[in-house]
């Protein structure tokens, strides 16, 4: 009996754990899951490099120009956003500025094809002009003299308006315009004239005079040129400068000097070389005006049409000159000169000659102020006609683009333009002739009425697109070097990008105070970095230093910059002293050389098209120890360099 | 992303003894000794919050993914620089950039064999090792926000940022948040989201019945049962989201009182109370906050969960045949954990949520055999008993608590 107890105690246990042990192996079925689905409607935006309009992969050169931004890790979101906006209307203003640019280029073509038709109705209006007077002249010997003394007149009373300016400047002056008087003042005249560009240029069928009022003055003082030497640029300067030589002013100050003497075998021997030399000084001046200006602008260039600059400082030719002439035969040190000493190497001898000399300083200063829009009487009276055979009207409009209205009225145009009506009311032609001349004359005018309105035109867009180019780069700048927003701006690094179909070679500055563009070239074909083999003398390569990969697909250049000496590329602290002058060329760096060094610089840069029309090239860059940590996060952008 | 709410599912540990509603004040005679065992199944699928909604155990999952997302995965000037980007081009933080969708179920087997030993004939000592098998599943979807979230990539791939590749990336992010919640997982060490089972020991229980009053004619029974609980369950692992933990880590030590008031004709009434102190315990957790939940470091913290207090009340009826009934009620109530963090930010986030209560009705029917074995009708005594267990809305708001319905079979042997 116990053993039966016993047994079905066993059976009853065996018999639970059986329907438990299968209750257990249900566990593995779990309740059936909601299906849950992947949802989404998004497209993956292509690489912008793949746009053909805008890829890596053609040929050429790309010269870009952009910023390296160091940011400060306690900048605040508000100048972050405000710094974006700012690059993001800077960069609407460089595209803007670029179509500007191509609308002034075709309007100034548009303008060019005007003046050629002005200058080719302008020769013919002149050569009617030159028939009429020379007829006068051979035909009725009276007529022409009375004609002369007229224009005498004329300029006498001009020339009297002038004293009465020049009076408001020196309370001295004599306003009766004594002999004394009139003879200084042609003695400036006929130094200003001497170093003119423009009226050295306009050829004359017989010699020129500065001004008519001081003709029988320059005849007392040297012998007439020959009527041929205003044919000649050189025989005319030579007649120019010797009549200037034999001048008091300079006589007295240049009778005992080598350098009057050199001057004068100089102009004897060599007249076109003289020539040349002082046009080529108003160019050389030109230009360093021009580069100047360009260098301020540079970033955005302006290809071959400079902004016209009106000088400042006109005397300053006159020394250039002189220094040219006694670089060239070592006759002076140009050191010790000045314009005083220029004018009056000697002291004062009295009084009465320290006031005159005071005069004629005062006279020059004013008269060079001027030289752009010099004495009408000039222009009028500078007896061009009869055979003047072509007036340079580029040089009466585009000399002076800012006053262009001003400019056209003193343009030797309206010279032409009042000789119609003098030849009208003192010549009388014949009435076929002068119809002919008016005709013409109205044609002209109009020309140069729209030629005057297109240029003024041009000159307010432009300088309007300058503005306002200047201020988005202003504000930027601005923006960007406040406390607390970067530790570092290289606001002028410069990127060249040669591409070839094998090669690409990318030379990189990241700001002006150091001379060497590190370059470093990549094979697109074998996508490898390899050695360039093509480098220019201010162009350094060297692997360890400098790297560069290119990825096709994505259009993306990675720099890779070992900083082992952070000062090959001006890695180092940079002051922020007057960036309040120069803001639109702001750098500083509060990073010193010692804490970039042993750092890498990596960059990757993406290709894209901004506004479907300027190339950029931009992204992040950053700062890494020898772990790979980031140390400094930056960015770096650059834009294709445009042109006005 | 919060952490599922299922820690309290280690309570099924105490299903092993017999502490519910419908249990009762009576000790084993002296010598005799009764092997039971529990078979305990409850299936997972929904919770009630802390404001006593019902929810899917998923809704953690469930995350609307917004530039706050995105802002927390980038750190110091990084973080800077796009909340500036966000501002400029007036994109909210909060705006919706897609929403993960998920569904998560569990089924939870308990196999609890129960030795229980009459020392005296008032004192009833007894072992419990409960046995678990769970096995969940989970699958995780993504519907993107396509307005928002074109609208950023759009805004960065153009050239006024030329940020073609943070756009492409936002794309493969927002195309795919499932993919991308999976390489986030990926990268901070946890496990990949889909099936998980384990099998293993839950926390030990040993008790010791007292009856305190009554003998066996008596109307009224009182009874202690007290006892503790050893951590010998394994505790959830701070790198899977979906698992089940088979204890709490800590010890535990419970006292209570039960009463039975036989009310005639084969009913009687049972009513009992019990208070458990959860003793301190140390163990590995992630330090997540209120912001960031996955991208958190690993630590072990010392933690002092909540103390909990149980009380049930039942009517229960057995007859000569053998037949037994009961209808019960339980309400539970857990205590706020505590947890040593390191931060104050990640205590509160740790023992956010953690307090419970719930309340429940059971229903049992089963049979009996020690009747008849008194009769000597049959010669061994045992029982069995199929009990259901469901919370309900009633009395007190269930909160923080598995939202489940639980079957248990329940056999003993006497001998």
């Amino acid at each position: 009996m116990k053993l039966l107890k016993h047994a079905t105690i066993c059976s009853t246990m065996m018999t639970m754990v059986v329907i438990v042990s299968l209750l257990t192996a249900c566990v593995n079925s779990v309740p059936k899951l909601k299906p849950q689905k992947i949802v989404s409607n998004l497209s993956q935006p292509p690489w912008a490099a793949s746009d053909e309009s805008f890829h890596m992969h053609g040929k050429g050169t790309l010269e870009m120009s952009g910023s390296l931004l160091i940011w400060d890790d306690a900048i605040s979101i508000d100048d972050i956003v405000q710094i974006s906006q700012y690059s993001a209307a800077k960069r609407a203003q460089v595209v803007a500025f670029e179509r500007e640019g191509l609308w002034l280029h075709d309007a100034r073509a548009k303008n060019t094809e005007k003046e050629q038709l002005q200058k080719d109705q302008q020769t013919k209006l002149q050569e009617l002009l030159n028939h009429a007077y020379n007829s006068a002249k051979e035909a009725n010997p009276d007529a022409w003299r009375q004609l002369m003394e007229k224009r005498r007149n004329i300029a006498t009373t001009l020339i009297k308006k002038e004293f009465d300016a020049l009076a408001t400047l020196d309370p001295d002056w004599d306003r009766t315009a004594s002999e004394d008087t009139l003879h200084t003042y042609c003695d400036g005249k006929i130094f200003e004239y001497a170093v003119n560009p423009i009226l050295l240029q306009r050829p004359y069928k017989t010699q020129p005079t500065p001004h008519i009022v001081c003709e029988n003055y320059y005849r007392q003082l040297t012998s007439p040129c020959p009527e041929t030497a205003g044919q000649e640029t050189g025989s005319r300067l030579q007649c120019v400068w010797q009549t200037l030589m034999a001048t008091p002013t300079f006589t007295e100050h240049y009778s005992e000097s080598d350098t009057l003497t050199a001057l004068k075998t100089f102009i004897a021997e060599k007249p076109e070389q003289f020539a040349e030399l002082i046009l080529a000084t108003h160019q050389d001046s030109s230009k360093g005006r021009y580069l100047r200006f360009y260098k301020r602008f540079g970033r955005i260039g302006f290809g071959e049409r400079s902004i016209t600059v009106k000088p400042s400082k006109e005397m300053l030719k006159v020394i250039r000159l002189v220094e040219a002439i006694e670089s060239k035969h070592q006759l002076d040190d140009p050191a010790t000169l000045s314009t005083d000493r220029l004018l009056f190497p000697s002291p004062a001898a009295t009084p009465e000659i320290a006031a005159q000399r005071k005069r004629i300083i005062t006279i020059m200063q004013i008269l060079a102020k001027r030289l752009n829009d010099t004495s009408i009487s000039d222009y009028l009276f500078n007896e061009p006609i009869p055979g003047h055979a072509h007036i340079d009207l580029q040089a009466c409009i585009s000399s002076n683009l800012s006053s262009a209205s001003k400019s056209a009225h003193a343009c030797v145009l309206e010279h032409l333009f009042t000789l119609v009506d003098e030849l009208r009311e003192d010549i009388t032609p014949s009435k076929e002739l002068l119809d002919k001349i008016d005709s013409l004359r109205s044609m002209v005018r109009s020309l140069v009425q729209e030629i005057k309105e297109w240029a003024e035109t041009i000159a307010q867009r432009e300088l309007e697109a300058l503005t306002l180019y200047s201020e988005a780069v202003n504000a930027t700048a601005k923006a960007v070097t406040a406390d607390g927003v970067a530790k570092a701006l290289y606001s002028q690094a410069q990127l060249i990008i040669n591409k070839s179909e094998k090669l690409l070679q990318v030379s990189i500055l990241l700001t002006e105070t150091v001379d060497v563009w590190y370059t470093a070239c990549f094979d697109r074909i074998n996508a490898e970095a390899v050695a360039c083999t093509d480098l220019e003398e201010n162009q350094a390569q060297d692997n360890s230093v400098f790297t560069i990969h290119y990825d096709k697909d994505e259009g993306r250049l990675d720099l890779h910059f070992n900083l082992a000496n952070p000062t090959l590329f001006g890695l180092q602290r940079l002051s922020r002293d007057g960036l309040d002058r120069d803001a639109d060329r702001a750098s500083f760096c509060s990073i010193t050389a010692d804490e970039f060094r042993g750092l890498t610089l990596e960059a990757s840069l993406y290709a894209n098209l901004y506004n479907e029309a300027l190339e950029i090239l931009s992204g992040s860059a950053e700062f890494l120890d020898a772990d790979g940590n980031k140390v400094y996060t930056a960015s770096l952008g650059f834009d294709r360099v445009v042109n006005l | 992303m919060n952490r599922l709410h299922w820690g309290c599912l280690f309570l099924f540990a105490a299903v092993a003894l017999p502490l519910q509603a419908l249990e009762n004040a009576q000790v084993l005679p002296k010598g005799v000794r009764r092997v039971n065992i529990k078979s305990v199944q409850l299936d997972l699928g929904t919770e009630y919050d802390a404001k006593g909604n019902i929810i899917s155990l998923a809704d953690p999952l469930q995350k609307k993914i917004t530039f706050e997302d995105v802002l927390k995965s980038k750190e110091g000037l990084d973080n800077t620089l796009l909340r500036a980007f966000l501002r400029e081009n007036n994109l909210p933080a909060t705006q919706e950039l897609g929403a993960l969708t998920a569904d998560l179920r569990g089924r939870v087997r308990v196999y609890a064999p129960v030795i229980a030993y009459g020392l005296t004939s008032r004192v009833t000592v007894a072992l419990a090792v409960p046995y678990y098998s769970a096995r969940t599943e989970t699958q995780v979807g993504y519907q993107a926000n396509d307005t928002n979230a074109q609208n950023f990539i759009d805004i960065l791939a153009d050239p006024k940022y030329n940020k073609v590749a943070s756009a492409r990336e936002a794309y493969e992010n927002f195309s795919n948040g499932a993919a991308t919640l999976s390489a986030k997982l990926r990268d901070n060490g946890y496990e990949p989201i889909g099936a998980w089972e384990k099998h293993g020991l839950g926390d030990m229980q040993v008790a010791v019945k007292s009856k305190l009053y009554g003998e066996d004619d008596s109307a009224i029974h009182l009874a202690n049962l007290s006892g503790f609980v050893a951590p010998t369950g394994k505790v959830d692992s701070p790198d899977i989201l979906t698992d089940i933990s088979f204890g709490d880590g800590s010890w535990d030590f419970f006292s209570g009182l039960m009463c039975d008031q036989k009310l005639g004709a084969g009913v009687t009434l049972n009513q009992y109370a019990k208070f458990t102190y959860q003793a301190p315990a140390r163990r590995v957790l992630r330090m997540k906050t209120a912001d960031e939940s996955l991208a958190v470091e690993r630590r072990s913290i010392g933690y002092k969960l909540g103390n909990k207090f149980d009380a049930g009340l039942s009517i229960q009826y057995a007859n000569e045949l053998g037949i037994e009934l009961g209808l019960g009620y339980i309400y539970a109530r857990k205590g706020t954990d505590n947890y040593d963090a390191p931060s104050d930010d990640v205590a509160e986030e740790l023992a956010r949520d953690s307090d419970s209560q719930s309340n429940s009705v059971e229903l049992k029917m089963g049979y009996s055999s020690i009747p008849a074995f008194k009769r000597k009708e049959i010669p061994v005594p045992f029982s069995v008993g199929l009990q259901y267990q469901q919370l309900v809305d009633a009395v007190a708001t269930n909160r923080n608590i598995p939202n489940t319905k639980m079957l248990t079979l329940d056999v003993n042997l006497y001998f």
